[in-house]
């Protein structure tokens, strides 16, 4: 898959998860999904360069954002790391998903 | 006590993934193989030659004749170093194609009828799963009378520096906010 449509789409679906989430600020939410997602993702896939494990790498990136959220969001760190998981999941298991179909 | 159990969940979810034990390491999934190419472009201006490409394991990297059109092609054992000669159609003899007496065959290329005008060529490349390249065509334009250096074996793709600079930006925009946020 493409690096910049994996980078939209992980962006896309994290916003998604932040919409459902807090249902107001919809346009904030993008911004923030656009900074995490700039962070986690490009490192991400620098990373898998070297051949580290995908599992490793989406546990870094689950934890780095953990902190991201807590910080850009202001919530707990409990909130953070459900919020965390669930935008993870959602696009490790979608990226997983349309990796078979494309 | 649960915030022991939830440690030691994260520290077991962290260690997972070295934990392979004997088990044969399954085909890395991040990176995959794409062909090389190799071309001689002028060997047209070389008419009274034959070439030849050979490696230096015995059985696994036998000699063979370069195509007219200059496509050097084979398919070789992965640790066969792979050179290309250049033989006077005088001195060439066809016999070293099959010959499987290792020292006899390596004695005619070390030999001065043979000429080492490509060293150390690749047949194929690893890169990245991510990575948009499905071949790699390498053209060279050889001299008898100097050796074509190897091919560089990493080339660098300055997209790369892209994977560090987008994140670079956005942790600074990051840091902008939140001291925005503190004044």
């Amino acid at each position: 898959m493409n690096l910049i449509f994996a980078w939209i789409l992980t962006i896309i679906i994290e916003w998604g998860v932040f919409c459902l989430f807090f249902r107001k600020d919809y346009l904030k939410l993008i911004g923030y999904s656009i900074l995490i997602n700039s962070i986690t993702n490009p490192l991400l896939n620098f990373l898998l360069l070297f051949g580290i494990n995908m599992i490793t790498l989406e546990f870094l990136v689950f934890a780095v954002e953990i902190f991201l959220i807590k910080l850009l969001f202001d919530l707990r760190w409990k909130t953070s790391a459900i919020l965390s998981f669930c935008a993870n999941l959602s696009s490790f298991l979608i990226g997983i998903a349309l990796g078979r179909f494309i | 006590m649960r915030k022991s159990i939830l440690i030691i969940g994260i520290i077991l979810l962290a260690i997972l993934p070295f934990v392979s034990a004997d088990i044969p390491s399954p085909p890395n999934p991040t990176v995959k193989d794409i062909p090389i190419e190799n071309h001689i472009s002028n060997m047209d201006d070389f008419p009274e030659y034959v070439f030849v490409v050979y490696g230096d394991i015995p059985g696994m990297c036998s000699p063979k004749i370069i195509d007219e059109d200059g496509s050097v092609s084979g398919s070789f054992y992965k640790f066969c170093v792979i050179s290309v000669y250049a033989v006077k159609k005088s001195d060439f003899d066809s016999s070293i194609l099959t010959n499987n007496d290792y020292s006899q065959v390596q004695e005619y290329f070390n030999s001065s009828k043979a000429v080492k005008v490509i060293e150390n060529l690749d047949f194929s490349k690893t890169v990245s799963i991510t990575s948009t390249e499905d071949k790699v065509v390498n053209s060279y334009n050889i001299s008898l009378n100097s050796l074509v250096p190897p091919e560089p074996k990493i080339k660098r793709d300055y997209k790369i520096y892209l994977y560090l600079i987008i994140p670079i930006v956005a942790i600074l925009i990051v840091v902008v906010i939140l001291s925005k946020r503190r004044k």
